[in-house]
C-alpha cells in the first residue's frame, strides 16, 4: 500500500509547477481585487477535483495501470490505495486552503472570513466525495479514455440542473433557509463520506475483473 | 525438472480472437523463446499468464502456485518488462526505487543502482526524469526495476523491439547472467528472432492463437532444413517431412524436420534453417 501511495504523490507531484503558477494568480486576485477570500477557497477546491480526475488519465497514459497489475498486489489495495491517496490529498488540500485564506484574510483585513470560507470547503468536500465517487467506478470499468465523455456528463448535469431548474432550486433554498444548517450539513456531510465508501467498494468489485 | 511457468489449456475467448488450449512450460533454468507474428496471441498468453487478462479455461501456475488464487505470492518472485515503460514520464529512478522498494518484500535497492551503473545510466541521467530519457535508457531502466528484487522468473513481452543491435546484446548478456543461477528462468516474447535464437533454450511458436511448435531450439535447428529445388524435382520429394513451402517464383523452398537424416537428389540444396524461416514456412504450410 505505501509504495502504490508513494506512487500517487508522486504522480500527483507533475502538477507542482502549475499549481505554483495557479498559486501566484490566486494570490494576486485574492489580495489586490474584489474577489477576497471565498475565491481562494474555491478556486483551491476546483483545483484539487481537477488533479484527482487527471490521475485516473496519467495511469492510463504510462500504461501504469497494466504493470500494476503483475505487482505482488491484490486488485482491491491497488483501488484502495487511490482512494485513500484522494482522500489524503483532500486533507491536506483542505489545511493549506484554510491557511491561505487566513492568510489572504489578515492581509485584507477582512472580517468574518471563517464561517463564509468554512462553509465553502463544507461544500467543496462534500462535491469531491460526490463527484469522485461517481466518476471511479466509471473509470475502472471503462479505462480513463472512454469515461472522458461519461465525465463531462456526470460535470454537466449539476450546471445544466442549476441553469435549467433555477427558479426551482430558490424556491428549494427558500425552504431551507428555515432549516437548521448545521444539521443539514452534517446529514449531508455522512451521505457524501458513505457514497465515497460505498464508491471505494464498487470500484474494488469492478476492478476485480478488469482486462487491459 | 521443475517448471516456473506450467500452462495447460489455457483457453480465452475475445470477438474476433481466441487462445485455443494453450500448453507450454517454462523450465527451471531455461530461457523460453515464444515467438508468432503479430495477432498472433503472445501478448495475451502473458496476459493471462500475469493475470492481467482473466482466461476463461485452463490452468497457469507460476513456481507452483495458482497465478490467480495466489497471484500477489506468486508474483513476488516475478519480474516483468513489457514492449514500453510503465512509469511516468516526470518520475526518477530514486522515485522508481522507493516506490517498487515498499512493494517487493525482497527489493534489493543497491542491485537496481547497480543495474542502473551497468547499464551506463550515470548517476546525472538518473536524476533526471524519465521525460530526458532514451527508448534503450527506459528498457534498461524497466529491466533493472525487474530485475531488482531477485525474482526467480523474466517475464517480457517484445522488451528489445525497437533497441538498436548494441543495446539488444547488452541485455541478452544480462538474460544469460540471470539464467546462471538454475532456478531462474525468462519466457522471452519478441518479433526480432535473431534474439530468440541466440539466447533461448526452447521455442515456443504460436500461430492464430494455437500453439504449432513447441521444442528445445538446438534440436529444432539441428532437425529443421531449407530445401531449394526446380518445381520439377520437387514433385519427387518424399513430403512425409515437408512441414511448409513456398513458390519463390525461381524454384521451390520447403521446410523440412529431417534435415540430418535427408539425402539431397540433384538439383536440390538443403541448408540450416533459421527461426524465421521455421516461423514463415510453418505459417505457410504445405
Amino acid at each position: 500500500m505505501k509504495g502504490l501511495l508513494l506512487k500517487e504523490f508522486y504522480s500527483a507531484g507533475a502538477y507542482l509547477k502549475n499549481f505554483a503558477i495557479m498559486l501566484v494568480i490566486i494570490i494576486f486576485f485574492s489580495v489586490f481585487t474584489e474577489l477576497g477570500t471565498t475565491y481562494v477557497s474555491m478556486m483551491m477546491m476546483m483545483y484539487l477535483l481537477v488533479i484527482s480526475i487527471s490521475q485516473y488519465s496519467i495511469d492510463e497514459k504510462s500504461t501504469w495501470a497494466p504493470f500494476s497489475l503483475c505487482l505482488p498486489v491484490k486488485r482491491v489495495t491497488i483501488v484502495g490505495a487511490r482512494y485513500l491517496f484522494l482522500l489524503l490529498l483532500l486533507v491536506a488540500t483542505m489545511a493549506f486552503t484554510f491557511g491561505l485564506t487566513a492568510i489572504v484574510a489578515l492581509v485584507r483585513g477582512t472580517e468574518g472570513w471563517l464561517p463564509e470560507n468554512l462553509g465553502i470547503l463544507g461544500v467543496g468536500t462534500m462535491l469531491f466525495l460526490i463527484v469522485n465517487s461517481i466518476i471511479a467506478p466509471i473509470v475502472y470499468k471503462l479505462g480513463a479514455e472512454k469515461a472522458r465523455y461519461a465525465i463531462m456528463i456526470v460535470a454537466m448535469i449539476p450546471v445544466l440542473g442549476a441553469v435549467l431548474f433555477s427558479k426551482q432550486l430558490t424556491a428549494l433554498l427558500e425552504r431551507f433557509s428555515g432549516l437548521n444548517i448545521p444539521l443539514l450539513a452534517a446529514v449531508a456531510g455522512v451521505v457524501a463520506v458513505a457514497m465515497y465508501i460505498g464508491s471505494m467498494f464498487l470500484s474494488a468489485r469492478i476492478y476485480e475483473t478488469r482486462e487491459y | 525438472m521443475t517448471n516456473n511457468i506450467e500452462i495447460k489449456g489455457l483457453c480465452k475467448q475475445y470477438p474476433n480472437f481466441k487462445l485455443d488450449n494453450v500448453s507450454f512450460n517454462v523450465p527451471a533454468g531455461s530461457i523460453v523463446g515464444f515467438v508468432g507474428e503479430n495477432g498472433a496471441g503472445k501478448t495475451t498468453t502473458i496476459k493471462a499468464i500475469l493475470d492481467v487478462a482473466r482466461r476463461d479455461a485452463g490452468t497457469i501456475t507460476l513456481m507452483g502456485r495458482d497465478n490467480i488464487t495466489d497471484g500477489p505470492a506468486a508474483r513476488q518472485d516475478v519480474g516483468v518488462v513489457f514492449d514500453e515503460i510503465s512509469f511516468h514520464d516526470w518520475l526518477r529512478a530514486p522515485q522508481i526505487d522507493k516506490i517498487l522498494g515498499n512493494i517487493y518484500k525482497n527489493w534489493d535497492s543497491a542491485y537496481f543502482f547497480q543495474m542502473l551503473g551497468r547499464f551506463g545510466l550515470s548517476e546525472k541521467v538518473r536524476k533526471g526524469t524519465l521525460k530526458t530519457f532514451s527508448r534503450g535508457m527506459k528498457m534498461k531502466l524497466s529491466l533493472a526495476a525487474a530485475l531488482a528484487h531477485h525474482p526467480k522468473l523474466l517475464v517480457l513481452d517484445e522488451a528489445t523491439s525497437g533497441l538498436d543491435p548494441v543495446v539488444r546484446d547488452e541485455i541478452l548478456d544480462i538474460f544469460l547472467e540471470f539464467i546462471g543461477d538454475e532456478g531462474n528462468s525468462i519466457l522471452f516474447s519478441s518479433h526480432i528472432t535473431s534474439d530468440i535464437e541466440k539466447a533461448a533454450d526452447y521455442l515456443v511458436f504460436i500461430h492464430q492463437g494455437r500453439i504449432v511448435l513447441n521444442a528445445e531450439k538446438d534440436l529444432l535447428l539441428a532437425n529443421y532444413g531449407m530445401l531449394r529445388c526446380d518445381r520439377a524435382t520437387w514433385e519427387t520429394v518424399d513430403k512425409a517431412h515437408v512441414k511448409g513451402m513456398r513458390d519463390t517464383g525461381y524454384g521451390i523452398e520447403a521446410l523440412i524436420d529431417n534435415r540430418q537424416d535427408f539425402r539431397p537428389a540433384e538439383n536440390m540444396v538443403v541448408d540450416k534453417a533459421t527461426v524465421d524461416d521455421i516461423m514463415l514456412l510453418t505459417i505457410k504450410g504445405v
